[in-house]
């Protein structure tokens, strides 16, 4: 499988979306908690209605380990959404405690072209197949994950369907207005 | 009760002239005879195939709130016989990597020894195929032989799932039948014959199961239990066992072929109720009660085989309920149940049988 | 009680393992799961899950759909929890663009997830039956189902894929007749729980079956995220509408079914007693609710989803459904991820099957209650 870092020239390129802009807000008791156990490097964000702390990629395992230290047992979700015009992938780590009713999200940026993060399968087992769908549907490979294989497609499957540059060479899409 | 013995003995002796007089060869005669009787008894079997799968999705429909077939013929009395003419008109597939010798004999291995056990059975005074002074034995032996059918059936569809239901089979009906026979031993101390005759005939003054102390109903729960192992039927079913195995043995085998293993399926059903029927409930014999004479004679007004059927059907009926009713147990709970439980409690009851026997503690004329 | 066991012995030259291939075509995978399972005998060395035979992209056409339009793609995830899957994904519309569902909706949306969640629970408890081998549980479940179907039928014209809550409140209101055929569903199905415990839990078979069978320890069923029945079968007490309120759950008096054992009898177990809380919730719903009133909110022509992550979460009938939605200013949505409680669920599968038998793969399989189009998307 060969990665598609970046689009081939006669692809439509999707239309821009510049990254989220922070927004100054107060952070409530729950987001305080969370910022007091992330540290300095975490960023908040309150963009929409999911808390947001945005953190550097190189210390994702290091700020896990500290949620899950901190008693955020349950990992909900992880994705990553692709952003071509700024080149990046953010990847999005949602986070609670089964004692909990608040969840918040963990994201991170890495680069298109390197498309490469460690894995927090080791700490979650739950991100264990999520990883693997992310790498499945983005190409981001996880470094250390024990079974790096595809989930839902084929094992032969060329290209990563959610990244937005991706075309369907397989199947014949025919391609509506909206 | 003499209105009831028919008169086979003379149609037997006037066919036997009648084919002397054509053929001029004793051998060929025996010989024709031979096939007439296996005729009658393969028409018999096939209605009798019929009837019972007819029965077994009534039971199964109106055990579920549903009525089951009610479309061909009144309430669906021919569904089955569509279904059979389906079965042997549609293509018969041979898949490529069969070992194909032992494929195509094994549905006739599993079909030949249910087919001929049943000529052993007597349906009622003087109607039975073949008479023999160890009956009873032979049965045993040859309706083991259908395990050869499964177990080949699985090793030649070349099949890990086949494979995987024939190991079962083997294991399980050779871990039962030991249940069964030591089940059947107990009654037969008690009879003093392995003739099905004279079986049938030891119990003119009463029931096997009751007349036999407490030894005749253990001896007849443990062949129940026993013997739908044997059949393969729900709540022993492993070895077909459809949300496991997919169709265990039989995956591979379509139209007549699965025919005959269906069709062996339900003779081995009727078969084992036969047995039980002839060994625990007195065969054609009707209900007697000791020197009781006006009552057994109102109960010999109904006709032998009509003793006979009516019981082989409740029986019958009871191993179709278990399997409307019962989940399947898992394969090591199965052989634990046989090794640790059943069989050992077979042995006592044989030996406790035994010894009543031989101290004649049983009402053999009373009630 | 069997103890798991690993085998040892099975080392010698000519030894080999034998592996077979249980589905996509297999009448006990609930649809098209592929799994490779390593035997020694009957007993499983290994088991590895292949997906993605139902797999239809959802998560990408959301990119190309306005958010009423995938309130449709969601029916198809989890099929039998449909209500709940359109419910959730109306709350991630809802919370993203700040639109307030009106109160009889909101009782709508409650009893109609709950009877979702009892038809559900039916199914389930059918096809149990059929995996562990009895045939007769199966009609059963599907004869009471059907009263479900039929008032579902009447209210939103559709018995499988409903697509009735949408953003803003519930597509239609109700027919007159649907309060009473509720409650006369309520007091016709209480005591047919208990016929279902005659009829299948007493069985010293199933028990025999499942008591003990697959136990998930509490501690693995939170790090692989499983949630829903098969989480509080391993004694966590965690229900999205207890301890995440969303809707008017807070508003009803009932309990979380939990059972500490974690084995497949546990999750039996806990499914039987969800059902009843189901019922208690349906009657203090339809008693609560205000027989008249508006119940959808008016929207906007154009649903633009500002900018910002949304994510809202229900509880469905396997567990937890999340929606994760990423919008940039435009009617449909940059990114949608859809947390399935499916996908979660069997992740934990593979690891607890270890050292059982064949016939228990099954049995597990089926009290983790999975829906292949759940976990595929």
């Amino acid at each position: 499988m060969s990665e598609a870092a970046s689009p081939p020239p006669n692809q439509p390129v999707p239309p821009a979306v510049p990254a989220p802009a922070p927004v100054p807000a107060a952070p409530d008791p729950f987001q305080l908690e969370i910022l007091n156990i992330l540290g300095p490097g975490a960023a908040l964000e309150n963009v929409g209605k999911l808390p947001t702390f945005r953190v550097a990629s190189e210390t994702i395992v290091e700020v896990c380990r500290k949620l899950q230290a901190a008693g955020f047992d349950y990992l909900i979700l992880i994705t990553a959404v692709d952003y071509p015009a700024e080149n990046r992938f953010e990847l999005n780590y949602v986070v609670t405690r089964f004692s909990q009713d608040r969840e918040f999200c963990v994201v991170t940026d890495i680069k298109r072209e390197v498309a490469r993060i460690e894995t927090v399968s080791d700490i979650w087992a739950a991100a264990d197949w999520q990883e693997r769908e992310i790498y499945d549907m983005y190409g981001i490979r996880f470094d250390r994950h024990p079974d790096l294989r595809r989930i839902l497609l084929d094992d032969t499957w060329q290209g990563y369907p959610l990244r937005k540059d991706y075309v369907d060479t397989v199947h014949d899409v025919i391609k509506r207005p909206y | 009760m003499n209105n009831f013995i028919y008169k086979t003995d003379s149609m037997v002796e006037w066919l036997t002239n009648w084919l002397q007089q054509h053929l001029h060869n004793p051998l060929l005669v025996e010989i024709v005879k031979m096939l007439v009787g296996a005729g009658v008894l393969a028409g018999f079997v096939s209605v009798l195939a019929m009837v019972l799968i007819y029965i077994e999705r009534k039971v199964a429909a109106h055990m579920q709130q549903r009525l089951g077939p009610m479309r061909v013929g009144p309430h669906g009395i021919f569904q089955t016989v569509a279904d059979s003419i389906k079965l042997l008109t549609k293509e018969c597939i041979t898949p490529q990597d069969v070992d194909r010798f032992v494929f195509n004999l094994a549905p006739l291995v599993c079909f030949v020894a249910a087919f001929v056990s049943l000529s052993f059975i007597p349906f009622a005074p003087r109607i039975q195929a073949v008479n023999f002074n160890v009956g009873i034995l032979f049965i045993l032996g040859i309706s083991s032989l259908g395990v050869f059918g499964i177990l080949a059936a699985g090793w030649a569809s070349n099949n890990k799932w086949s494979l995987l239901g024939a190991m079962r089979a083997g294991a399980q009906i050779i871990s039962y039948e030991l249940s069964a026979v030591l089940a059947l031993l107990a009654i037969l101390i008690f009879a003093g014959t392995l003739d099905f005759k004279e079986i049938v005939e030891s119990q003119r003054n009463g029931w096997w199961i009751w007349r036999a102390h407490g030894i005749g109903i253990v001896a007849f729960l443990i062949y129940t239990i026993a013997s739908t192992a044997e059949c393969n039927r729900t709540p022993f079913d492993i070895v077909e066992g459809e949300s496991e195995l997919t169709a265990g043995f039989h995956t591979e085998y379509s139209a007549i072929k699965f025919a005959m293993f269906f069709l062996a399926e339900f003779i081995n059903v009727f078969l084992v109720c036969a047995i039980s029927a002839t060994v625990f409930f007195g065969g054609w014999m009707p209900f007697h009660i000791g020197d009781m004479t006006a009552l057994n004679g109102i109960f010999d007004l109904v006709p032998p085989f009509v003793w006979f059927f009516g019981k082989v059907f409740a029986l019958v009926f009871v191993v179709m309920w278990f399997r409307w009713t019962f989940p399947r147990l898992r394969v090591d709970q199965l052989m634990r149940f046989e090794w640790k439980y059943l069989m050992p409690l077979a042995l006592i009851n044989l030996g406790v049988g035994a010894v009543l026997a031989a101290y004649g503690g049983f009402f053999f004329n009373k009630f | 009680m069997s103890a798991p066991t690993t085998d040892t012995k099975a080392k010698s030259p000519t030894y080999q393992d034998y592996f077979i291939n249980m589905g996509p075509q297999h009448p006990s995978t609930h649809g098209v799961l592929r799994m490779i399972v390593k035997l020694s005998g009957e007993t499983v060395l290994g088991l590895t899950p292949h997906l993605g035979y139902v797999h239809r992209g959802i998560e990408k056409m959301t990119e190309a759909q306005t958010a009423v339009q995938i309130t449709h793609l969601t029916d198809r995830l989890d099929y039998l929890s449909a209500h709940m899957n359109n419910w959730a994904w109306s709350m991630t519309v809802e919370q993203a663009l700040g639109i307030a569902v009106p109160e009889r909706a909101e009782y709508l949306r409650v009893i109609m997830s709950e009877l979702t969640r009892i038809a559900s629970h039916q199914l389930w408890w059918g096809v149990f039956g059929m995996d562990l081998g009895a045939f007769t549980p199966f009609l059963y479940g599907f004869r009471d189902r059907e009263m479900i179907n039929d008032i579902f039928e009447k209210s939103c014209g559709s018995r499988l894929t409903m697509n009735y809550i949408c953003p803003g409140g519930v597509t239609q209101d109700v027919t007159g007749e649907f309060e009473g055929e509720t409650r006369r569903f309520v007091e016709y199905f209480k005591p047919i729980i208990e016929e279902y415990e005659t009829l299948v839990s007493g069985n010293v078979i199933i028990q025999e079956r499942t008591k003990g069978v697959g136990i998930l320890p509490a501690d693995r069923a939170k790090a692989y995220g499983c949630t829903g029945p098969v989480l509080r079968a391993s004694g966590v007490d965690y229900d999205l509408r207890k301890n995440h309120p969303y809707g008017v759950y807070p508003r009803f008096d009932f309990r979380t079914a939990v059972s500490p054992e974690g084995d497949s009898w546990a999750r039996y177990i806990v499914r039987l007693e969800e059902m009843r809380q189901s019922l208690k919730i349906i009657t203090q719903a339809l008693d609560q609710m205000p027989k008249e009133g508006p119940v959808r909110t008016k929207l906007p022509p154009t649903l633009k989803i500002p900018k910002g992550r949304y994510m809202a979460r229900g509880e469905t009938a396997r567990g937890e459904i999340a929606f994760f939605l990423v919008g940039n200013d435009s009617p449909k949505p940059y990114r949608v991820k859809i947390r399935t409680p499916c996908f979660s669920n069997l992740s934990a599968f593979p690891e607890i099957i270890k050292g059982w038998r064949v016939a228990d793969i099954v049995t597990v399989l089926s009290t983790f209650d999975v829906v292949v189009p759940d976990i595929d998307r």
